[in-house]
């Protein structure tokens, strides 16, 4: 079993096999190894930038999420925005701050997660999947998207894929009034209140319904991808 | 009682609150690691405000992007100015928004329609 990851290209830098990985978008096939000089070069192109070009990524970053890592992604972001804000012609002209907001509440949840599993757990093998972490931002048929994808336990998957059922399920009068009734309860959880208030905030912002996927990977974790367009 | 300054970083904002004059200004962006952690010193500096002072406070609040988490925690800092306010204590929060941050500008109604106090929302230019 190998479902379709659009965000899991660092799978094909370790394949050995000549693999093929199909896409929404399109096949992409992975070159043989070996993988030198320039060779690699040739894979670097054809498989990463082309993709993502094709893919309509404007920027992307995987690795494991820091806060410092959120600023200076933030900046950058920050900086391409304000060179396309006020722009008529560009797509969602005014939507800057909305894109910006998407992506802080995605990174800093995948940041929260992991945070929460490391403190709860001394097994480093979880540790080492948040560096499998992934942040797409692009544009495709003139609206913004940010996706991310990261693994997940797989006792997480009932609650995560709840809250998101729950808001694409809402108009948007009722996810404003889940937005203020959320604002106003007393918080008896701090962090469930978090991660609830980001996912209805994205909502919010979002031209259409939150995208996800949950892709199984062993009985213990599943890669869950969100994709966001704005 | 001591001012609270605190210098705003990239992701956490500039909090400048004067105990004397019972302006309280926090402007920049809040989206730290631990929002809870940044507003608790925060809340306890306008919980000791709010016990001593004769008058209330007027919040000046000037931010350009917060997370969902840093709109909860001013949701709590609100809290506690409408209960000083029942003790007499008025409280004002007046919310600047630049004319360009429909999102900031949002943020603002959001709180204002929830708030039980005095909530001026001000363009800037």
């Amino acid at each position: 079993m190998n479902p379709a990851r659009n965000a899991d290209v660092s799978q094909l830098f370790y394949n050995n096999d000549a693999g093929e990985a199909g896409s929404r978008t399109g096949e992409c096939r992975a070159n043989a190894f070996p993988a030198q000089g320039q060779d690699m070069m040739e894979i670097i192109y054809r498989n990463l930038i082309w993709k993502l070009n094709e893919m309509g990524v404007i920027m992307s970053f995987n690795g494991s999420f820091t806060q410092g890592i959120v600023e200076e992604i933030g900046d950058a972001i920050s900086a391409y925005l304000d060179l396309r804000n006020g722009d008529k012609n560009e797509p969602g002209h005014d939507s800057g701050y909305d894109v910006f907001s998407v992506f802080i509440e995605q990174s800093q949840n995948i940041k929260n997660y992991f945070m929460k599993k490391m403190n709860d757990d001394d097994d480093r093998t979880l540790y080492r999947k948040s560096f499998e972490s992934m942040l797409l931002i692009g544009i495709e048929n003139g609206h913004y998207f940010i996706s991310s994808g990261n693994f997940i336990e797989n006792t997480d998957i009932k609650s995560l894929m709840n809250r998101f059922d729950q808001v694409n399920s809402l108009k948007k009068e009722d996810l404003d009034k889940l937005y203020k009734r959320m604002l106003l309860d007393k918080p008896e959880d701090t962090e469930a209140q978090s991660a609830g208030l980001g996912i209805i905030d994205m909502a919010r912002r979002a031209t259409s319904p939150l995208e996800y996927l949950i892709t199984p990977k062993d009985d213990r974790l599943s890669f869950f991808t969100l994709k966001v367009y704005i | 009682m001591e001012k609270l300054l605190i210098t705003g970083t990239k992701s956490s904002p500039e909090i400048d609150f004067n105990a004397d004059t019972g302006i309280l200004k926090i402007s920049g962006n809040s989206y730290p690691q631990n929002p809870y952690k940044f507003f608790e010193g925060v809340f306890k500096w306008v919980d000791d405000y709010m016990k001593t002072a004769r008058s209330g406070a007027v919040f000046e609040i000037k931010l350009n992007y917060m997370n969902s988490s840093s709109v909860k925690c001013l949701m709590n800092m609100i809290y506690k100015a409408e209960r000083a306010a029942t003790q007499g204590k008025k409280c004002v929060i007046n919310w600047h928004y630049d004319k360009n941050n429909r999102s900031i500008k949002d943020s603002g109604e959001v709180l204002r329609d929830l708030a039980n106090i005095e909530f001026n929302i001000i363009e800037s230019a």
